[in-house]
């Protein structure tokens, strides 16, 4: 092993033989998501970070990231989830990725249009782990009336079709909203046969411009089941999914930082917490704040226990249960054992 | 995974010198980043143990080193499930037979 790249951790011992415990909160981060930018070449309606809109701040510079990313090495991650915005669009990018596939496990979330065979052969050299291309829809229609950018669709299929080719790992991004559920099975179909290897299908959250038209693109949590219980795995395709009884709370294992610095826990979490700027402190300090740590203990109101049983963890997602309660322990909506009645079509006051 | 080759006890066995592992002591496991081509595994203390042991020893020398740390806790681990653990850091390349054993 590389004693460089190595957390100093103990060595493992024989107690640990006999305790198969769910996960508690970590000492130390092992994961982390990076919001690299906020620039994007689309105008999406499912946009989470406002990438349109006129920043306060200025964006981490690429030598920014590198020192944030070393810090993080030292804290003790080994596994980057990298998104935007559309990182392809940050100057210097991937050199940074380069410089720290030899050390952490990466995975890239892209729109795919800016994945030329020059790019995909460069990435599959630098061994980047899993490229994630969102895309919204079976159809053209659809993905570009989502992503009011007419051609990403072609687009966004041709970024798939060179990443597959170039030999890497690629998985397909599907948020589920009332413009496109009636093509989730055809939408599978078309990943199975573009090559991805598995398709993960993901809540709308209400964040960024999303929150203005949530009631027009919301389903409700029947309709949401409905759709997915219907789904039939194309062979050789993975479907991901995270509706009960696979509602994981991933708070116990995440940490997230965005494009100006802010540790947040988790991008899903970017409109309700900050526990700090990783420019002017480390983000060990950051990753120790209170409401951190509260949120990695899993100590929530209710669990689910089929989703407790697959997922090793309680309460499901905290970003959506803060979205509609308020408060970071109760219940999530989306759990179909804790939802108790809320409307998910319609956002509290 | 199916195993395609059998470990013998003559053969030594060592982890690849670019493995990044992580110890997750809170959750009693432990994650290992095996790059080139990249890939993240969570290995159980069992086999976390036997990636530990593997610095060139042979396969008899790593079952008995195994055999010492279980001592008396834990369920005894046979010859098989000792190969088996092995075998599958193999299939993973995490460890690599890095002394072919003479042939008979």
């Amino acid at each position: 092993m590389n004693p460089a790249f190595t957390f100093a951790g103990p060595a493992p011992t024989s107690e640990l033989l006999n305790d198969y415990s769910n996960p508690g909160p970590l000492e130390r981060p092992m994961k982390t998501t990076l919001v690299i930018t906020e620039q994007c070449n689309l105008d999406c309606r499912l946009c989470y970070g406002m990438c349109k809109d006129a920043k306060a701040r200025a964006e981490l510079s690429i030598g920014e990231w590198r020192s944030v990313i070393d810090d993080l090495a030292r804290s003790g991650v080994i596994w980057l989830y990298i998104e935007g915005g559309e990182p392809f669009l940050k100057a210097g990018f991937v050199d940074l990725l380069a410089e720290n596939t030899p050390r952490m496990f990466t995975m890239v979330r892209t729109h795919g249009t800016l994945v030329d065979g020059a790019l995909a052969a460069r990435l599959k050299e630098i061994d980047v782990g899993i490229v994630l291309v969102d895309l919204w829809g079976a159809t053209a229609a659809t993905h570009d009336a989502l992503t009011r950018t007419k051609g990403s669709f072609d687009r966004s299929v041709e970024g798939i079709r060179r990443l597959v080719a170039a030999g890497i790992d690629t998985q397909t991004l599907f948020i589920l909203n009332r413009h496109n559920v009636k093509e989730l099975q055809a939408y599978c179909d078309l990943a199975g046969a573009l090559g991805a290897t598995a398709v993960g299908i993901l809540r709308l959250y209400p964040l960024g411009h999303v929150k203005e038209q949530w009631h027009e693109l919301s389903l409700s949590l029947a309709e949401m089941s409905e759709a997915l219980a219907a789904l039939r795995a194309p062979p050789g395709l993975r479907i991901m999914q995270s509706w009960h009884p696979r509602n994981a709370n991933c708070c116990w294992q995440m940490s997230a930082i965005n494009a100006f610095g802010d540790s947040i826990g988790c991008a899903y979490l970017r409109e309700y917490v900050n526990f700090g700027n990783v420019l002017h402190e480390p983000f060990l300090r950051t990753w120790k704040h209170p409401l951190g740590h509260q949120l990695r203990s899993g100590k929530v109101e209710r669990s689910c226990g089929p989703c407790a049983a697959t997922q090793g963890s309680h309460g499901g997602c905290r970003a959506t249960a803060y979205a509609f309660h308020g408060r970071f322990d109760a219940p999530d909506p989306f759990d179909l054992e804790l939802n108790n009645g809320v409307d998910l079509t319609t956002l509290p006051g | 995974m199916v195993s395609i080759s059998q470990l013998f006890p003559d053969e030594r066995l060592e982890r690849r010198r670019d493995l990044v592992i992580r110890p997750l002591p809170e959750i009693k496991m432990c994650m290992v980043y095996r790059p080139r081509p990249a890939r993240i595994v969570t290995l159980n203390p069992s086999s976390w143990m036997l990636l530990e042991i593997c610095n060139g020893s042979t396969v008899a020398e790593i079952e008995k080193v195994y055999a010492a740390m279980i001592g008396g806790k834990g369920r005894a681990a046979g010859t098989d499930d000792v190969h088996q653990g092995l075998q599958s850091l193999v299939d993973l390349s995490l460890i690599r037979v890095c002394e072919k054993r003479a042939k008979a």
